[in-house]
């Protein structure tokens, strides 16, 4: 049997499995309470309305009544999952949500100051309490989400390049400041600054990004093993490399992993080619929808 | 431009977007049997208005400064896959594995894990080409792909060779088929007779046709000396047993891909799971091929699929030590071979063409192959000819 490779970051302490244990319960009492709270909006809004001290109008009891959807899917969440922190992670922001929607609600009349009072002091605690166990479940070995720090770490994208480190490095900095000017490129953007690191071929960028917020990372070069080149690893520095980074930036289009696997291959086929592969249809070079080239006409 | 929509319509002229392109005015082009996986829908991300075809040949009538091999004038045909010839698989002669060819790579490793070369005219996933069922058509890495053709060979002797004569002779190759091998091919539509026809030509000792269709049984047995077998006739794994002994053929080429029919339950359970998305073909011909192949035999899949299958037999496969290959054909690697057997005589591929049509008669001759009407086998179009010449067999 070969030996484990070495994994390049070292793993979270471990913790005694009473500390785990305890979260779990916890977690699985968030769950709970998830689906009573749920079941209470869903099929007792007026009541609970008049209860927590607002108005019972029907435009609350609609509010609570979808409150009570998300409420329970998020219990069920939790329930069905032995490590839910990110379940744990939506109840937060949910929570977050609920005081938001009280104090509007709250601002339109009060009908109990005491229902008022407990409401608000009940909020903060289960905010408090869904943080504390989602921020701590996050940080136990084997968690999903401590598994995804990890390989998101590792790399945000990465390419093998036919060719040796020395001759990428100086290509690579002519490249993305060639990108920079083009201004076809959502990760290398005009303006884009490029330093060295220290000790190592590599290098690390930073670019004004979209809307204000600026991108940066950091590429390496290792040997490819069996003379097959180069690998270049590209890292985006926090908070690009987190999920919700990710997916804000799909959605939105900007920054993220996948943008930084597409330039690196962008990168690979200047080299190798000479040139960067463009169909009829993929006019630029960021991953979009693609389009035929030009207005149609009929015959 | 929609599913089961093909319209000819007037679009911009291709132009050199790149140094190593090429622009090749087409002369001949056919339309593939996978290119029925797009008109019937089972390949995503096709958009509207994109330009169908990938087997095609022309003259080149533009070149980009980085193309030194080609020259306006010359007659040349265009491989479907779009391989740089410098990456890790390209010189490997992995042509359709191309690393640098797909734009859309992203695209394709969403689906696949990883990315394939770019193709003409089929699909985003695969690029975005425009194809060549047109009048001109842009040709990337123009110093890699397309192969010159003598004047003395016409189109229609050497237009195959851009897809499915190569694609046919790769299926046979894989199998690795020793002097005296029975071997068997699930479909003979043209890319199956093109792999019995090879099956042959590497030294198999008896080739068996499955299909259903009398005219391609018929071509099987008429042009290639196949024996065939009609599976709604007959049971394709009994007789297949009876025909090697009881002990399965050596050699089992699947060409016939996602759209495989069979009547029945297992067709209509395969149809039904189509339908629900609970698959993405319908698998019945290498499930079939790997239940018949000999013990320790090869099954080779050069039929088309796309995404997910049902019931894959694995227990059979793993348990009989079959071997598995497959791949779109790596037609750079076999364009000269090829032309060399085409121009010795050893093969005229011209056999498989049933109908000539103008290209301006292509959606007609879209549903004519897809409904395998008029005892249509193979449709190639000319542009440029005029509209309303009848088709010609």
């Amino acid at each position: 049997m070969s030996q484990n490779p070495k994994l390049p970051h070292s793993t979270p302490p471990q913790r005694s499995r009473r500390g785990t244990d305890g979260y779990e319960r916890l977690a699985k009492g968030l769950g709970w309470f998830s689906i009573g709270l749920g079941a209470a909006e869903l099929f007792a809004a007026g009541p609970l309305a008049r209860f927590i001290g607002i108005r019972d109008t029907g435009r609350h009891r609609a509010t609570l009544r979808a409150f009570g959807v998300r409420e329970m899917g998020a219990g069920v969440g939790i329930l069905s999952r032995q490590r839910p922190q990110g379940w744990l992670w939506a109840r937060f922001a949910g929570d977050i949500l609920d005081i938001g929607s009280y104090l509007s609600a709250a601002s339109e009349g009060v009908t109990s100051a005491g229902g008022v009072a407990l409401t608000l002091t009940s909020l903060a605690g289960v905010t408090a309490l869904d943080m504390y166990c989602a921020s701590q479940m996050s940080r136990l070995p084997g968690s999903a989400t401590a598994d995804q720090q990890s390989r998101r770490a590792a790399h945000s994208a990465i390419i093998t390049i036919d060719r040796p480190a020395e001759e990428l490095s100086g290509r690579l900095r002519d490249f993305i400041r060639m990108r920079g000017e083009s201004g076809e490129s959502r990760v290398f953007t005009s303006g884009v600054q490029l330093s060295d690191q220290p000790g190592t071929q590599g290098l690390r960028w930073r670019a004004p990004g979209i809307g204000g917020m600026a991108v940066a990372g950091s590429i390496r070069f290792e040997p490819a093993p069996a003379n097959r080149g180069t690998i270049v690893r590209a890292e985006l520095d926090s908070p690009w490399n987190t999920g919700a980074a990710r997916i804000a930036g799909k959605v939105f289009k900007f920054a993220g992993g996948e943008f930084v696997q597409n330039e690196l291959r962008k990168f690979k086929q200047l080299v190798e080619t000479g040139e960067m592969a463009v169909s009829d249809a993929t006019v630029t070079t960021s991953p979009r929808e693609a389009q035929p080239a030009g207005e149609l006409v009929h015959a | 431009m929609g599913k089961e929509d093909v319209q000819v319509q007037n679009v911009p002229d291709p132009k050199i977007m790149n140094p190593r392109d090429a622009i090749v005015r087409i002369t001949s082009t056919a339309i593939c049997g996978s290119d029925l996986h797009l008109y019937d829908g089972y390949i995503p991300t096709m958009e509207s208005g994109d330009v169908l075809g990938h087997e095609f040949m022309g003259e080149v009538v533009d070149v980009g400064k980085g193309v030194s091999n080609l020259k306006k004038g010359d007659r040349v045909v265009v491989p479907f896959p779009i391989a740089c010839g410098a990456c890790f698989s390209c010189k490997r002669s992995m042509f359709s594995l191309c690393e640098n060819s797909n734009p859309n790579a992203w695209m394709a490793e969403k689906l696949w894990g990883h990315s394939p070369a770019g193709i003409f005219g089929y699909s985003h996933l695969v690029g975005g080409y425009a194809g060549g069922q047109a009048e001109y058509a842009r040709v990337p890495f123009a110093d890699v792909g397309p192969i010159k053709v003598p004047e003395n060979l016409t189109d229609d002797q050497v237009l195959f060779l851009s897809d499915i004569f190569p694609t046919g002779y790769m299926g046979a190759e894989m199998c690795n088929i020793q002097p005296g091998d029975p071997t068997a091919v699930w479909g003979c539509g043209p890319v199956g007779q093109f792999a019995m026809k090879s099956a042959y030509l590497l030294g198999a000792g008896r080739v068996i046709g499955i299909d259903r269709f009398p005219e391609r049984l018929r071509l099987a047995r008429e042009k290639v000396g196949a024996e065939t077998i009609n599976y709604e006739q007959t049971s394709v794994l009994e007789t297949l047993k009876e025909m090697t002994g009881g002990r399965g053929p050596d050699a089992c080429i699947d060409a016939v891909g996602m759209e495989a029919h069979l009547p029945g339950l297992v067709g209509a359970y395969d149809r039904a799971k189509v339908a629900l998305m609970q698959e993405t073909g319908r698998p019945i011909a290498v499930r079939e091929a790997i239940m018949a192949c000999r013990n320790g035999g090869t099954v080779s899949v050069i039929g088309v699929y796309g995404g997910f299958i049902d019931k894959f037999p694995l227990g059979s496969f793993m348990n009989r030590s079959l071997t598995m290959r497959t791949g779109q054909c790596h037609v750079q690697r076999y364009l000269r071979p090829l032309l060399e057997r085409i121009q010795k005589g050893e093969i005229d591929p011209s056999f498989v063409i049933t109908h000539r049509l103008p290209l301006d008669q292509a959606p007609q001759a879209y549903q004519m192959f897809r409904d395998k009407q008029d005892d249509c086998i193979k449709v190639v179009l000319k542009p440029g000819a005029g509209s309303g010449q009848p088709a010609v067999h």
